[in-house]
């Protein structure tokens, strides 16, 4: 259950997001792992907080908003995603459901964080060298940060507003279709198959890859609990 | 000090026309505080710095830090900085300090960052978050700061900073740390995931298959998005086979 109180912290935690993300001060608290854990403490649920955010951060850690390149918007998506699956009632398969419902609403925060560029497009163009000052200049660059702001409250409150009636019935036809540990070990696969693509690639770091998977996997030999 | 604080928020204003001129413009206030130009020069500067810069913004410093040194310069001996010097700089050091400063952060040290902040919360839980956050914490601290003195150090000369050597070592380092962190991780999951450790054969079956999919979709650059898709599709199909299988 989210009270009142709740979503109007999360939206303004939203806002912190989604300024993060593209605006400033990018210290990444916006990223998934910080901002899921943070959404899960507001709620009262640390535990589904951090369980979301590690799955999420795994899967998509070779996203990044980099320059004007088209990007998911994955960060206030990961707020949106942990309150759904409270509201949902924590369930394991709600948590997997929302992980799904968090595509749609990344989408929407990338539809609008276009329409934030445009909007700081036309502040720019208004700018009259001759008349200008230095702080109508800094007015115009704030009121692009806020914009940013704007942009991740509207983005929660629509995503989560409207996931809390989709989800269930997401829950309802995963429910129906899978087991809910088989589900969550796939997310997991796909989560550790993203993070060595993203790293794998570009770093020269093959060898230290593979010696730190040898040694924990050495240890971890006789503790793979699987009854084959 | 106060021009790198003002860098933390450059792209507030970032806009597809000058990406973040209005950014670099409001940036560079503080240093030309010391100027005290008069409205007429004033003009003439939001005129020269109003074009395209376009840089990533954690090493927009070292952009910043010449085009203070090259305003300064301009000031003190307007012969030694020609007209029309600052905003051809300013366009030209954009595609360098955007694609140099992409992969030393997005690709490199970001993704190091982020995996060890999540090694960290499979082993301890809440503490990776923070890991995470003081990690890149301290990566962006040492290149924000320490750009501005590169940039105000070399003026036009910013390009041999790009290429030292300095520079772009850290970035091997992360390199090797963040694909260490992403064998941990994936040896981890396997033992023990946030979700509970494997413990049937369709959940490892499940795990692998994902895994496999993941790799193969992000290998041939399709987004992590596709990933999702693969690992549900194909957790459904272990789970009917499983059933199937128990009767």
């Amino acid at each position: 259950m989210i009270t009142g109180w709740d979503w109007v912290i999360l939206a303004l935690f939203a806002a912190l997001v989604a300024q993060d993300t593209t605006a400033g001060p990018q210290l990444l608290f916006s990223e998934p792992l910080v901002a899921g854990t943070v959404a899960g403490l507001i709620l009262g649920d640390l535990r589904l907080g951090l369980l979301l955010g590690t799955a999420i951060q795994l899967i998509w850690c070779g996203a990044v908003p980099a320059g004007t390149a088209v990007f998911l918007d994955i960060n206030v998506g990961t707020v949106c995603a942990v309150a759904v699956a409270h509201s949902a009632g924590d369930a394991p398969i709600a948590a997997a459901a929302s992980v799904l419902w968090l595509i749609p609403v990344g989408l929407l925060g990338c539809a609008l964080t276009e329409i934030g560029m445009r909007f700081c497009g036309t502040l720019v163009a208004s700018i009259r060298p001759e008349r200008v000052t230095a702080s109508a200049l800094v007015l115009r660059h704030a009121a692009g940060w806020l914009f940013a702001g704007a942009r991740g409250s509207v983005t929660f409150l629509a995503g989560a507003g409207a996931g809390v009636a989709a989800v269930p019935v997401l829950v309802r036809l995963l429910g129906a279709a899978v087991d809910p540990g088989v589900l969550w070990a796939g997310l997991f696969g796909a989560g550790a198959g993203s993070a060595i693509a993203a790293t794998w690639r570009f770093s020269k770091g093959k060898a230290a890859f593979l010696g730190a998977a040898g040694v924990l996997g050495a240890w971890a030999g006789g503790l793979l609990p699987v009854s084959w | 000090m106060e021009v790198v604080l003002r860098a933390f928020w450059i792209q507030a204003s970032l806009n597809y026309e000058s990406m973040q001129g209005l950014g670099r413009l409001v940036c560079l206030l503080p240093a030309i505080r010391w100027l005290s130009l008069p409205g007429k020069e004033f003009a003439s500067f939001v005129r020269r710095h109003s074009g395209l810069f376009n840089s990533n913004p954690f090493i927009a410093t070292l952009g910043l830090g010449a085009l203070a040194r090259l305003e300064f310069d301009r000031n003190a001996n307007p012969e030694s900085v020609p007209d029309g010097m600052i905003e051809r700089f300013s366009e030209r050091v954009s595609t360098p300090l955007g694609s140099v400063g992409d992969e030393l952060f997005w690709v490199t040290l970001r993704p190091h960052a982020v995996l060890l902040g999540a090694l960290g919360a499979l082993l301890t839980g809440v503490w990776g978050a923070c890991l995470l956050l003081v990690v890149f914490g301290v990566w962006q601290g040492y290149y924000r700061w320490n750009c501005f003195r590169w940039g105000w150090a070399s003026g036009a000369r910013i390009a041999a900073v790009l290429q030292s050597e300095h520079f772009r070592r850290p970035a091997i380092y992360a390199g090797w740390i963040a694909s260490g962190c992403a064998g941990a991780a994936f040896v981890l999951l396997l033992v023990k995931s946030p979700a509970g450790a494997l413990t049937s054969k369709a959940q490892v079956a499940a795990f692998a298959g994902a895994f496999a999919g993941a790799c193969a979709a992000l290998s041939h650059r399709k987004p992590a998005t596709w990933a999702v898709m693969v690992a549900i599709g194909w957790a459904m199909m272990v789970s009917f086979g499983a059933k199937m299988l128990c009767g």
